[in-house]
């Protein structure tokens, strides 16, 4: 009997840590993600969070124009730019990355995955200075500085 | 109209001629606060598409005449590089009796890194593309090696401008690329040794390749010429001489330095032009203030022309906005000039005026926050079958701090903070500034200690959690082997103190490889008294210390 409860148990709790080390590399991918939003974007969603929420937590735009709201950031106009569909909801955000420490490239690999689609050429105001890295299951795109281990300038999600 | 155009030219250039034969005494020039030595025209720059014509490029000052010969450059190597005992077998090289060193410097070129998480290459060939090189059995030393790989001439220059500036130029390397040409080679380290040595290497590894020749890069109508990666098109041969290339080599490095400087994009040179973001598309404020045309596009155009101007042109930066001259001139170029012979010598660069500083220089505290920046260093500790670069890293940190300390001497230039990182982050010259070699081993021997410490503390918590779970199951796990299997899994979890302490959140998922077979290969060395206790005692410790080099 004491046998069979341990044997029962055993099987238990292996079960219970193949189950969290099976998910432990999703958790990794999920965190990373969550680490990378700047905290005052974690809470919209495209297409579905509205103007107003978006000012709720931003404050009134340091300048709009039409269906787009810009804010300044550490003194620099306007790294963060929010586009609004014709309901206003949130169609697309421009985040640039202006504080002293951005992510860099090699700490978003796991992220980025092994083998990242790259476009290095596409930009069309920077001939190639930046690199961009889309990861469409997150409707993302990164673009990073130019070199390989180099900081993320900014992050568009639409 | 045609006469006009002609006669502002001629005022434009008589301007220049005259501020340039004697500025103090040019009435057309102002003193200007905070260039106490210099002085600004007052005439109004022209501006064209680049920053310079040839002719400036060709008649800027500090400009070496000829390129290196082979001898020079062997000689170079032979004086840098003396003989070692290091052998290495890699792509069909064979090296015997050579300097450690030396080989890296030819294993970058030859060799494609492997694709791992944490280093991607994104710009590397994949590693089924490798090449294995047709080098005889006979040429074992780098230099022959490199020349047989690569080109009798070519060889030489690719390692040269590897080893010097960090130019890695191997078309067998990095994608969409084909061989340099021996006159482009020698054309790029001529126009990097226009700049100033400090600056070398940004980076250890950096791409400088030539697109695919025969297939062009185009936006439209306009053909790409390079960009900032150090990819160089079609258009670039197609530049009407070496002046105009050369002037675009340094555009283009202009823009590595602005982003590994972090200030092309940074709020005081965003200022400086008025520039505006709006989702990417930028607007200028002061159109004004840029040195050409080229320069609107966006303010890291701006940036790398400033700097290329700066270089070959200067009293157009000067006249533009001399607030720009002042910061590239402090931030970039750390205090050397190109106005004449004389404030173009390496010696008035801050670094060496802090390096000639006679002062006692502190000790540096042990404790891994300082050190974080050596954090993969120690981390490679942790495979006895690596080479550890620590020494290495402890310097350079312990020079860039000495540095920063020295540099409170310039806390009155306008732009210190930024000035500050660029000390940082230029390699400077160690020896007058470094840390004297039993302080080294000392500090390294402090070091390792408190590495072991979080080691020692890890493995407690991880054998803690493993074993307690695993005391239910007593008996049924009996092998040592299985019970360090269950300890070291997910043992990376239980090390998130050095997250902390070298300031990377994500440093314990990056090493997760390599702490974990650390993890079993000391516990596998353990006394099954300790293992049993799980309590980060000295003797624990004992067995972690053991197993680092």
């Amino acid at each position: 009997m004491n046998n069979k409860f341990l044997l029962l148990l055993s099987a238990m709790l292996m079960a219970f840590q193949f189950n969290v080390w099976a998910s432990d590399d999703k958790v990794v991918i999920d965190d990373l993600f969550q680490k990378l939003i700047p905290e005052k974007l974690k809470t919209f969603k495209i297409k579905t969070s509205t103007r107003a929420e978006v000012q709720k937590i931003w404050g009134k735009p340091d300048l709009t124009e039409l269906s787009r709201d810009y804010y300044s950031l550490e003194g620099v106009k306007y790294p963060v730019e929010f586009t609004f569909d014709r309901s206003n909801r949130l169609s697309k955000i421009y985040y640039r990355f202006v504080d002293k420490n951005p992510p860099q490239f090699s700490s978003l690999t796991l992220l980025i995955g092994k083998n990242p689609v790259v476009d290095a050429s596409k930009d069309p105001n920077s001939q190639g200075q930046f690199f961009l890295v889309k990861i469409p299951e997150k409707k993302l795109v990164l673009k990073f500085r130019n070199n390989k281990t180099k900081d993320l300038d900014t992050m568009v999600m639409e | 109209m045609k006469s006009l155009l002609l006669g502002l030219f001629l005022v434009f250039t008589l301007g220049i001629d005259a501020w340039a034969l004697d500025p103090n005494n040019d009435p057309n020039c102002d003193q200007v606060e905070g260039l106490p030595s210099k002085v600004v025209p007052k005439w109004v720059p022209q501006i064209s598409w680049w920053g310079a014509t040839s002719k400036d490029v060709k008649n800027a000052v500090c400009r070496g005449t000829q390129s290196l010969s082979d001898s020079e450059m062997e000689a170079y190597f032979n004086s840098k590089y003396p003989p070692a005992q290091a052998e290495a077998s890699f792509a069909g090289i064979r090296l015997e009796n050579e300097n450690p060193a030396f080989v890296e410097v030819l294993r970058k070129l030859a060799q494609i890194p492997e694709r791992k998480p944490g280093s991607i290459c994104v710009w590397c060939r994949s590693p089924s593309e490798q090449k294995y090189y047709n080098v005889p059995t006979d040429c074992k030393s780098v230099i022959c090696a490199a020349k047989a790989a690569f080109g009798e001439k070519e060889g030489l220059r690719m390692l040269y401008l590897m080893d010097r500036f960090g130019f890695n130029s191997s078309a067998d390397i990095f994608k969409d690329s084909s061989p340099w040409k021996t006159k482009e080679l020698d054309l790029a380290i001529n126009s990097m040794q226009d700049m100033p040595s400090f600056m070398f290497p940004l980076d250890p590894n950096q791409k400088f390749t030539h697109y695919t020749r025969g297939t062009g890069q185009g936006r439209g109508n306009l053909e790409i010429i390079a960009n900032a990666s150090m990819e160089f098109y079609s258009g670039f041969d197609k530049l009407e001489n070496d002046e105009v290339r050369t002037y675009t080599i340094v555009h283009e490095w202009g823009h590595n330095l602005g982003s590994d400087l972090k200030v092309d994009t940074s709020k005081e040179w965003l200022n400086l032009s008025g520039w505006v973001d709006k989702g990417g598309d930028w607007s200028l404020g002061k159109p004004k203030s840029v040195v050409s045309n080229y320069a609107k596009t966006n303010p890291s155009e701006d940036f790398a022309e400033s700097v290329a101007t700066y270089r070959y042109n200067p009293q157009l930066l000067l006249a533009a906005n001399p607030e720009k001259y002042q910061f590239i001139k402090e931030v970039v170029f750390q205090g050397v000039e190109y106005l004449d012979g004389e404030t173009c010598q390496e010696k008035n660069a801050y670094v060496n005026k802090i390096a000639n500083m006679e002062r006692e220089w502190p000790i540096p505290p042990t404790d891994l926050t300082y050190f974080k920046d050596c954090s993969s260093e120690l981390f490679s500790m942790l495979s006895a079958t690596a080479t550890s670069p620590i020494d290495t890293c402890l310097q350079n940190t312990v020079v860039k701090d000495r540095l920063a300390q020295g540099m409170q001497y310039y806390s009155s230039l306008q732009n210190f903070e930024a000035v500050k990182k660029g000390v940082a982050l230029y390699n400077w010259n160690k020896s007058a500034i470094g840390l004297k070699e039993e302080a080294a081993l000392k500090t390294k021997n402090d070091l390792k200690e408190k590495f072991s410490e979080t080691l020692t503390d890890s493995f407690a918590a991880s054998c803690r959690r493993q074993m307690g779970l695993l005391s239910t199951l007593k008996g049924l796990i009996p092998s040592l082997d299985d019970r360090c299997q269950k300890i070291s899994a997910y043992s990376y979890s239980d090390a998130k103190a050095f997250n902390d302490q070298f300031q990377d959140p994500y440093f314990m998922i990056r090493n997760r490889e390599a702490y974990e077979a650390f993890v079993k290969k000391a516990c596998l060395q353990m006394d099954r008294k300790v293992l049993n206790k799980c309590e980060a005692t000295s003797e624990m410790k004992f067995y972690i210390l053991k197993q680092l080099p």
